[in-house]
């Protein structure tokens, strides 16, 4: 396979003074697909977007089939062939599925848009790569996996040659996971070449040729993915060996902390939460596991006090129905919520007013804010939780696990007695995700329970004391020797392959 | 007073009435559709109005009168363009501040160009033409009113078929959407932003212009300091209320126009109290900033 793409000595240093990337290098093979493996903040969407000319390097030459060029907007970088789907999905929600395809490169006749052209042209599209899209459908309408499903189109409509994709699984369920790499590799074989960022390893010997890893902006190795395994992988990737077994002590459940009786929550056609009930100790990490979209999301929304149900649900003790946020929160509850960019933080401000955002309004004399003491905490959490940012910075600056981390470390300096932590390290590096791990589990050992829902299979068994299985809105299995449950096992209650006499 | 609602007259003076809330409401309509709110549209207006006016009397063109008001119409909204995209000034700010220098500018040309006097009374407008549809507008009632009135209110019926097309038909209707709905999406895929903002409020600007020229060169014969009273910031609310949807931002600037001439008519024909009619388009200004501050929260929210 000849080469088809080469950077080289690219640096970048933002306006801000970080050094993004320092003297990386990167280069295709024509028909490859090609994963960027590396550590939130390694710099691989930066490289990406340089590629992609949506930055501009401080340093560095790209050469395109031998050829030195200049990709100076993504303009240009569409013109050479470049496409890119970025991690934060670039869609006008409010347009139609055609519209975001053929956007910036309408198909006209005349003065007026010709959309039977582009509904047509989007139509074959989808039909070439076995993509399930309607293309006349509002893109706000569709489903994560479907939305991107249209970026990928969006791409292919301006003729790409070259596919960059920014950490496209972190949304999908495994199934879509899967349908997006039988995808791929249609695309593979038409000609296409892919570049994958990814943090996930299994993925990566699943799906790619060749994988570029990255560590603190440089490029730390390029592997054949059939001369290496996970664990050598991994160790690439962090430097050192990643402990991927969390060390815990025994269980000791103590009282009851949350309790859900015969809870519903209806949905279109099906209920999203069947009559479901079950408890959480304190001492205790109880894994809320299942399939996305199978009730888990539905049972946290209840216990946080985010939707009506019937049914009772008690927190600490205290019924909930009609309490407010605020009022759950101050029973003793934190929550880690799914989506760190919307929910878990305000993007719009600093590292400091985030972590205060929770109980500034309990640390003033006066009235006015008891800023030195708040300061000080801020500047000791960020150290505590190891965070790489000022207390100044804007959030938005930072990496995904970055980010994560000052949720984390919100929410966990409350002194909860219960932590309900939704996809705590979904989309954040392997430090940070062993660093999250290891305070979950202290607080367990403080004794504070913990609801934990996680789609990951590895996360489940090395924290969970006890897992309950969501299948269809209702509870398929609990697991409490889990310890002596394979993986597999855990599958087939997901899928609903089998469940639990016992479970409800 | 059901007379007087159900006389030919009355639909004759409550779309004359509404015509410049229409145009302000066009122009607020399209602005927001590209993502920049133009709060001047009411300085604007009264800039087109007064350099309508004096261009008009002194070229003795109305032709050239109302080009000259869509051209400052457009030139204010090109400061806008200035400060709150090139130079990224707060959107808001901006608008207010533009809306002062208006008020001041206009005293002030009127003053220079006519010897210290704050209206151009002695130097009247050539009037924009009424046009009289023949045979349609001998049809009772509705016939005066719709096809025998002014030249701009034809424009006016053009215009909103015209940003209908626009909106929903063309490529640059689809990048001003773009812009204002997911900004980031389109600059991802090459489509310049500002380029795209400044291109809507050319049109915005363009739009203001004949809402001021209606006022000064159709309505009213000349121009006069404060004019404008308020229609700018009602056709703003009256695009709000219509939820940027052309045909309803039309039907409710329609009403809001209603409300204007209720205002002025019921002083004459209904012997209401005069300090209490005159309080009305003051109270609809403060409902309608009320009502496009709470929409335009809800967007955002
Ligand atoms: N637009 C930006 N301005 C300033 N700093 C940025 C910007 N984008 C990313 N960074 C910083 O550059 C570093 C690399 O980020 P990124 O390329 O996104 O890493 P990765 O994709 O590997 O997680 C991080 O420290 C991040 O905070
Ligand atoms: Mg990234």
């Amino acid at each position: 396979m000849s080469e088809l793409l080469c950077m080289k000595g690219i640096t970048k240093r933002y306006g801000n003074g970080v050094l993004a990337n320092e003297d990386a290098s990167f280069s295709l093979r024509e028909g490859e697909i090609h994963a960027i493996a590396g550590e939130n903040g390694a710099g691989k969407s930066t490289l990406m977007k340089i590629l992609f000319g949506a930055e501009q390097p401080t340093e560095g030459t790209i050469s395109l089939r031998g050829k030195p060029v200049k990709i100076s907007s993504p303009r240009v970088a569409t013109e050479l062939g470049i496409g890119m789907v970025y991690q934060h999905f670039m869609l006008v929600d409010e347009l139609p599925v055609y519209l975001n395809v053929f956007l910036g490169v309408e198909k006209r006749k005349g003065l007026l848009l010709d959309k039977q052209a582009m509904i047509d042209a989007t139509r074959a599209l989808c039909e070439k790569y076995d993509m399930p899209v309607d293309p006349t459908a509002l893109c706000g309408d569709l489903p994560v996996g479907l939305r991107q499903k249209v970026e990928i189109l969006k791409v292919l409509a301006r003729e790409a040659k070259i596919i960059i994709l920014d950490e496209p699984t972190a949304v999908l369920t495994p199934q879509e996971t899967e349908q997006l790499f039988h995808q791929l590799r249609i695309l593979r074989d038409n000609k296409h070449t892919i570049v994958i960022i990814t943090h996930k390893l299994k993925e990566m010997k699943e799906l790619c040729d060749r994988i570029t890893i990255m560590r603190q902006g440089k490029t730390v190795g390029v592997v054949d993915v059939c001369d290496v395994d996970e664990q050598k992988l991994s160790e690439l990737m962090v430097g050192s060996t990643v402990r991927l077994k969390v060390e815990k002590a025994p269980v000791r459940a103590g009282e009851v902390v949350a309790e859900m009786k015969k809870v519903t929550v209806p949905g279109s056609g099906k209920p999203k939460l069947d009559s479901v009930s079950f408890v959480a100790r304190a001492g205790e990490i109880l894994c809320l596991a299942g399939v996305e979209g199978n009730g888990q999301q539905q049972a946290i929304e209840c216990l946080t006090g985010q939707i009506a149900y019937s049914g009772s649900v008690q927190v600490l003790g205290e019924e909930i129905l009609g309490k407010s946020i605020r009022k759950i929160r101050d029973l003793g509850m934190a929550h880690i919520p799914e989506d760190r960019m919307t929910m878990g933080t305000d993007q719009r401000a600093s590292l400091h007013e985030n972590l205060i955002s929770v109980d500034f309004d309990r640390n003033t004399r006066l009235g006015f804010l008891k800023s030195k003491h708040l300061k000080a905490r801020s500047e000791k959490q960020l150290k505590d939780f190891l965070v790489k940012g000022e207390r100044q910075t804007p959030i938005s600056m930072l990496s995904g696990g970055n980010m994560q981390k000052v949720v984390v470390a919100r929410e966990l300096s409350q002194q909860p007695r219960l932590v309900i932590a939704n996809q705590p390290t979904r989309g954040v590096d392997v430090g940070a995700i062993a660093f999250i791990h290891e305070k979950l589990v202290e607080l367990r050992d403080q004794g504070c329970g913990i609801i934990l829902v996680s789609a990951d299979m590895s996360e489940v068994f090395s924290l969970a004391d006890r897992i309950i299985v969501f299948h269809e809105g209702k509870i398929a299995a609990e697991i409490t020797d889990v310890e002596n449950t394979t993986e597999q096992q855990l599958g087939r209650y997901m899928l609903g392959v089998e469940r639990m006499e016992a479970a409800q | 007073m059901l007379d007087w609602i159900f006389s030919e007259s009355f639909l004759m003076n409550v779309i004359a009435y509404a015509i410049p809330i229409v145009f302000a409401a066009y122009a607020s309509l399209i602005s927001n559709k590209a993502g920049i709110s133009a709060i001047n549209i009411e300085g604007a207006m009264s800039i087109a109005a007064v350099t309508g006016a004096l261009v008009s009397h002194y070229a003795n063109s109305w032709v050239i009168g109302l080009t000259a008001a869509v051209i400052a119409g457009i030139l204010m909204m090109m400061l806008l363009a200035l400060a709150a995209l090139k130079l990224r000034a707060d959107n808001f700010l901006s608008g207010i501040a533009l809306n002062t220098f208006a008020t001041g500018a206009c005293l002030l040309i009127v003053k220079v160009v006519l010897d210290g006097r704050t209206d151009s009374s002695t130097a009247p407008s050539v009037k924009v033409p009424n046009v009289d549809i023949p045979l349609l507008s001998d049809i009772p009632v509705i016939g005066k009113a719709i096809f025998g009135q002014n030249l701009l209110f034809f424009i006016a019926l053009i215009v909103l078929g015209l940003l209908i097309l626009l909106i929903n038909r063309t490529r640059l209707g689809v990048q001003i959407r773009t812009a204002g709905y997911h900004p980031e999406a389109g600059e991802s895929v090459g489509v310049s932003i500002r380029r795209t903002r400044t291109i809507a409020l050319i049109i915005c600007g363009a739009m203001a212009g004949l809402g001021g020229a209606y006022l000064s060169m159709a309505n009213l014969g000349y121009f006069s300091a404060g004019m404008v009273s308020g229609r700018g910031f009602i056709g703003i609310a009256a695009e709000a209320m219509g939820a940027g949807m052309p045909v309803k931002t039309t039907l409710f600037a329609l009403l809001f126009g209603a409300v204007d001439y209720f205002a002025v008519g019921g002083q004459t024909v209904l012997s209401f109290p005069y300090e209490l009619l005159n309080t009305l388009p003051y109270l609809m200004t403060l409902l309608a900033l009320t009502i496009y501050a709470a929409a335009h929260n809800k967007k955002k929210g």
